[in-house]
């Protein structure tokens, strides 16, 4: 053991929980991605994703309590969620194959499998368009857990 | 009436002892006389047969499921300052984290010496969990700040969450299928126990086993079958089957503040706080001393 200054590591994810709405134009710069998948995976999220997961990524009305019919409401994907927290082949493939809380008291997916209604790139587009509502924080953090389980290869390609 | 957990003691010329102790190449263990005899803060499953106990004061190792004890020597200033948790990291079968206001130490020798992390937590842990397969990734609660996870076995850490509501009291980590990480945490707290996914994507009320009616000390999985858990406190030792969704009333062994459990043999541990080490072979039905076990 070399290091004895006793630095401590704090706040990271202090910092990463923050309410800051990220703008379009700002996330968009950030995010890494080509303006065209970006466009293409907002217009994704408006037509698939914006029913439950609300029109900017805010998430279902009290989306932290269980349902009636004992179903964890959709979550938000921007920067109040945790959809920040996954690795990007956590999401594809929650995405392509669809999720159910294994605590829900029905069987049915409640996030739906999309593997037949959206092709790979689409797939990736719409993932890329919604880290643009994260904080540079979050987007590093999520970029980093990546790194060990990144994309599914086939949906790298053009 | 909840256990009270001895006060940390925060004096400043303590911490920068032990820590200038342990930075300048690690710090010798002591062992304890005698036997361990005051309230059980905390017990692991170190390997089948082999129980760790600690005690505000001390550290003792078993391999016989708790029918005999010897100390782990542990450093004599960190033991005054007071230890409150203890975890077995699954990197090397000799090494154990302690916890207590002098923060995070470890040792790879049984005890024979013993370093601090070299990143500190921001407070003093009060609890520490080891996950359930990884080699390399441990979890800590300080109450002032939240939940930290470490990827290297402790030597640095970081702050994930802000934890349950609630204070945790016992945390300890799942491989029970369906998380959307790596499994699940469940934390015994002041208001009951709670779970979560561990990639601390929001801790939620484990079943009905909530409320400030259901304070609970201790918290335990059958990591062979992760659907059982087994929850401790004062009103008893309550089980579930479902991952923490039902629960019932096991047994009322008196005040249970540890349990843990040997997922090989299927026995199940408890620690009192009269100091009482006991075991279950009917899955917390009912209970013997572990000294007459074997």
């Amino acid at each position: 053991m070399a290091d004895c200054r006793g630095r401590v590591i704090s706040g990271l994810l202090a910092a990463l929980a923050v309410t800051a709405c990220d703008t379009d134009g700002e996330g968009a710069a950030a995010s890494g991605a080509d303006p065209a998948t970006l466009a293409l995976g907002k217009a994704i999220y408006v037509e698939h994703c914006a029913s439950c997961h609300g029109p900017n990524g805010e998430g279902a009305p009290d989306w932290e309590q269980i349902t009636a019919a004992g179903e964890m409401p959709a979550p938000p994907h921007d920067s109040t969620g945790h959809t920040w927290r996954h690795a990007d082949a956590v999401l594809y493939q929650i995405v392509e194959q669809g999720w159910r809380d294994p605590f829900n008291r029905t069987e049915r997916l409640t996030m739906p499998a999309f593997g037949d209604t959206l092709d790979r790139s689409e797939i990736r587009a719409v993932l890329e368009y919604i880290k643009t509502l994260w904080t540079p924080e979050q987007r590093q953090f999520q970029k980093a857990e990546s790194e060990g389980a990144p994309y599914p290869e086939a949906a790298l390609q053009p | 009436m909840m256990r009270e957990r001895s006060t940390l003691i925060r004096t400043a010329p303590t911490v920068l002892l032990l820590a200038a102790a342990a930075c300048a190449g690690g710090e010798a263990g002591v062992p304890a006389e005698g036997q361990p005899e005051g309230p059980v803060l905390d017990l692991v499953v170190r390997s089948p047969g082999e129980l760790l106990l600690l005690e505000e004061d001390g550290l003792w190792s078993s391999r016989d499921n708790g029918a005999s004890w010897e100390a782990v020597p542990v450093p004599e200033r960190a033991a005054a300052a007071g230890f409150s948790s203890v975890a077995a990291p699954n990197d090397r079968p000799e090494a154990i984290l302690l916890g207590g206001s002098f923060g995070v130490i470890r040792t790879e020798d049984r005890g024979a010496s013993w370093r601090s992390s070299e990143e500190r937590l921001s407070g003093p842990p009060s609890v520490l969990a080891a996950h359930a397969d990884s080699v390399h990734i441990l979890f800590a609660y300080d109450p002032a700040e939240g939940v930290f996870r470490s990827d290297d076995s402790g030597r640095s850490w970081m702050m994930m969450d802000g934890g349950p509501p609630g204070e945790i009291q016992s945390l300890v980590h799942s491989n029970l299928p369906g998380s959307m990480n790596t499994g699940w945490l469940y934390a015994a707290t002041d208001r009951g126990v709670a779970r979560a996914m561990d990639c601390f994507c929001g801790w939620r009320p484990s079943g009905e086993l909530t409320g400030e009616n259901h304070g609970m000390l201790a918290v335990t999985v059958d990591l062979e079958q992760p659907e059982r858990i087994y929850a401790g406190g004062q009103a008893g030792v309550f089980g579930s089957d479902d991952g923490g969704t039902t629960w019932r009333l096991l047994s009322q062994p008196g005040q249970v503040t540890a349990l843990a459990t040997d997922g090989s043999s299927g026995i199940l541990f408890a620690g009192t706080a009269d100091g009482a080490v006991l075991s279950s072979r009917d899955r917390g039905e009912t209970w013997d001393s572990a000294a007459g076990d074997g």
